[in-house]
């Protein structure tokens, strides 16, 4: 399908993209480093059975609720003791080429230097972590792994990208939830312009599947506060048509219509009990990233 | 129809497009911006699109307006009462009185124009708004210094066309302003009269001068009140209108007159004047003019009058032809033009001629009996008195034409002709008798005094008659010379030698 408004990376964000590596390492390096417990640690094991403490079993897999209650010592068995598998889906659809004014980068950018920063932080502790590139299409899939050559090859995919795509259409992240089989840690990296039910769909299958969703919803800050006074043509984004008009008389209507799609987009991920963070472009990305994790952290040592 | 006082202005109108313009070129005006959540707009647009519209409309009206406000404003329209005559509450038609102050003091010229200008400018105006907008209401016009109405009640009509043209001439009385009697005598009227309407606006047109309006006494703004509370309050309303100034310069000629009796051709006639400063700044350099029919003779300026002080001035001038002749004495440049000339009359005579009848002519130099008094009228240089003393004897008095004479002097004449003198005085002539030696006082008492009934108004006592007899007529005693003194003469003293001790 010939897109009128294809829309393919521009130069320099390429180049900015493909230096994602070097920026996930240096963005990630300094804050965990003498960090020793890791934001996304052990998700997936799962526990399976206990059986009797041997000789030789290490102690802090001993289940001491056990013990209290019946005075033997038993060691947690768990199912699958791999690494954890992680899956960054990533937005690549034309909304996300947006950058307002005040904006660090475009949302596209930002959510590649978040999905980098997370592979690298992944890779760094051995977990597999894998890449899937969506507009109404899966245009791009990595598989996960934990070389550490991955980080590389996540990069090269991010930056090497043609957004045109509409994921506005629906399908394709239910479709998505669908494929992604194997239990582990989904970060859906977006600006969520896509219909609403998909994305409740979706947030479900995921659940279903006990995947351990984290939605990160990267927003323009003049998508958030539509501060435009002059006249404007608003050219639309994604096949939608344009609209001419004085941004003044629209705005509180406007951020009426915003407040309500990113009420009922929590809503959504409450209900599914999935993380929600919001990111917005005017910050580095450096600082909301780490903010990120820290938080995480923070969460994982209060009490999961 | 509303009128404009600046209806030129109202061509601006078309200015109300130019908000339309701008929006139109606004409109042309925009930036483009490719945007991702094009959904929440064109739903917030759905929603919000007949709201906005009708927003931009209303502000577009708005801005409409508010131009056409602006011109209309600048065009200053002004409410005819024909158009609040539709108002609830407002009256019929109204009488309007106006009572004009033509005292003097109204002529006093202030901004380019007398505050009598401004008030009759004033009563054109009221008469051409009752013209074009109320035509029900009616006009009166009373003037301070007459009795009667200048213009009864009249509706806006041709009769007040031929009165506007009337008062294009007036001018301010001489008389001052007496404020409560013409306000009681106006008031008498306009209530007096039957057909008039309920409602009378009395308009007041004066310069509120101190001297009408709070008297000497003080006593007139009391009396004042006194009168208009008398009127019924309801339907009689008050206007005082003060077309004057607050300028108080004024300068006066208070007296203009000859400093001497008679004018003549060539010699010159001295004039008194006095100026009087009435206003409360000391005036300085005030020019007088003396005009003479022929010319225009600028005075001498006088340096400076103290307010409320009046200065003397003296000039002399020489008329240069005989007749009756007019002299004006004017203030160059004085805000109130009343006082500012005065005019004098003057009979300037050609000569005088005089006839000396010398009844002891002898011969040799100051040995006749008229010498002396033919030097004095007449001196011997340059210096011209303008009288022309003709000498005869008492024989040749009878054959003299004494029509052509302004006066007679007999001196020393034993006796005269007293009929012949008689008519003469009778007609006006002038006639000096100058007693001597040779005087026959009995024949003098009989035919010039005679009971009263002659030319002469007195007659003669004897008593002095022998004193006079005393003095022997070879030695005679003459009197202490009196100085005669006139400005081209002054240094020429000369005595009086004719009558003996009787002549002083």
């Amino acid at each position: 399908m010939a897109n009128p408004t294809r829309t393919v990376l521009p130069d320099d964000v390429r180049d900015r993209i493909a230096r994602l590596e070097v920026q996930a390492v240096s963005l990630v390096e300094g804050l965990i480093s003498g960090m020793h417990k890791s934001p996304f640690h052990g998700f997936s094991v799962e526990f399976a059975q206990h059986r009797e403490y041997t000789w030789g079993d290490e102690l802090k897999h001993v289940d001491w609720k056990v013990f209290g209650r019946t005075d033997r010592f038993y060691v947690k068995q768990y199912e699958e003791e791999t690494n954890l598998q992680a899956m960054c889906l990533v937005d690549q659809s034309e909304s996300m080429l947006y950058r307002g004014e005040r904006a660090q980068a475009s949302k596209y950018e930002y959510a590649a230097t978040i999905a980098a920063a997370i592979a690298f932080v992944l890779i760094r502790q051995q977990d597999s972590v894998g890449l899937t590139l969506f507009d109404e299409e899966v245009q791009a899939r990595i598989a996960p792994t934990a070389h550490p050559r991955q980080l590389r090859t996540m990069a090269h995919a991010l930056s090497h990208v043609e957004l045109h795509g509409e994921s506005k259409r629906a399908g394709v992240l239910p479709r998505l939830a669908e494929e992604l089989r194997r239990r582990g840690l989904v970060f859906v990296i977006s600006d969520l312009f896509v219909p609403l039910d998909d994305f409740v769909t979706a947030l479900r299958h995921l659940r279903h599947r006990r995947h351990e969703v984290v939605v990160l919803h990267v927003l323009d800050p003049d998508e958030l506060d539509f501060p435009f006074q002059d006249n404007t043509r608003f050219e639309g984004l994604e096949n939608l048509p344009h609209l001419m008009s004085d941004p003044r008389s629209l705005r509180d209507a406007y951020l009426e219509e915003v407040r309500t799609f990113l009420g009922e987009v929590e809503r959504a991920c409450t209900d599914a009990r999935v993380d929600y963070v919001r990111f917005d472009t005017s910050v580095a990305p450096a600082v909301s990233i780490s903010q990120y994790l820290r938080m995480r952290l923070k969460r994982r040592k209060g009490g999961r | 129809m509303p009128t404009f006082l600046n209806g030129g202005v109202l061509g601006a109108l078309a200015l109300v497009g130019l908000p339309i313009a701008i929006h139109l070129l606004n409109r042309r005006r925009f930036k483009v911006v490719r945007w991702g959540a094009m959904e929440f707009l064109l739903a917030a647009n759905k929603k919000n699109r007949k709201r906005v519209r009708l927003e931009h409309f209303l502000v577009l009206l708005l801005r409409c307006l508010a131009m056409a406000l602006i011109v209309f404003l600048v065009a200053r329209p002004v409410a005819t009462s024909g158009a609040l005559n539709y108002l609830p509450g407002a009256r019929e038609s109204v009488e309007r009185v106006i009572l004009l102050d033509d005292s003097g003091s109204m002529g006093y010229a202030a901004a380019r124009s007398t505050a009598f200008a401004r008030a009759k400018g004033l009563i054109r105006r009221i008469a051409q708004d009752m013209r074009s907008a109320r035509s029900s209401d009616l006009l009166s016009v009373y003037r301070g210094s007459k009795e009667q109405a200048d213009l009864p009640p009249s509706p806006p009509n041709e009769r007040m066309g031929e009165f506007l043209t009337q008062l294009e001439d007036w001018a301010p009385s001489e008389a001052s302003f007496d404020a409560v009697g013409a306000l009681k005598r106006v008031l008498g009227r306009v209530l007096a009269g039957e057909d008039a309407p309920q409602r009378k606006v009395i308009y007041l047109l004066t310069d509120l001068r101190q001297r009408d309006w709070i008297g000497d006494q003080g006593l007139l703004p009391k009396a004042l009140a006194q009168v208009m509370r008398a009127a019924p309050k309801d339907d009689v309303a008050f206007l005082i209108v003060d077309v004057g100034s607050s300028e108080r310069r004024n300068l006066g000629i208070t007296q203009f007159a000859p400093g001497e009796k008679l004018a003549m051709e060539g010699v010159p006639l001295q004039l008194v004047a006095k100026v009087k400063n009435h206003g409360t700044q000391t005036a300085v350099d005030v020019q007088l003019v003396l005009e003479t029919g022929e010319s225009r003779v600028p005075w001498p300026p006088i340096a400076s009058i103290p307010p409320g002080e009046e200065v003397e001035v003296r000039h002399r001038y020489t008329f240069t032809s005989a007749g009756v002749r007019q002299l004006v004495l004017r203030l160059a440049e004085d805000p109130l033009a009343l006082d500012d000339a005065r005019a004098l009359a003057l009979d300037v005579r050609e000569r005088l001629k005089v006839l000396l009848v010398d009844g002891d002519p002898r011969p040799g130099p100051l040995q006749a009996e008229t010498a002396m008094l033919q030097l004095a009228l007449a001196p011997a240089d340059d210096s011209a008195s303008g009288v022309e003393p003709d000498v005869v004897t008492p024989t040749e008095l009878p054959g003299a034409e004494l029509r052509s004479y302004q006066a007679v002097f007999l001196c020393n004449v034993e006796a005269v002709d007293a009929s012949a003198l008689r008519t003469y005085v009778e007609r006006g002539g002038g006639l000096a008798v100058f007693l001597g030696d040779a005087v026959d006082l009995e024949a003098y008492r009989r035919d010039l005094y005679q009971g009263g009934q002659g030319s002469c108004p007195a007659t003669w006592a004897s008593a002095s008659r022998t004193r006079a007899s005393t003095t022997p007529r070879g030695s005679r005693s003459r009197p202490r010379p009196t100085p005669w003194r006139r400005p081209s003469a002054a240094n020429t003293t000369r005595s009086c030698a004719t009558c003996g001790a009787r002549c002083a």
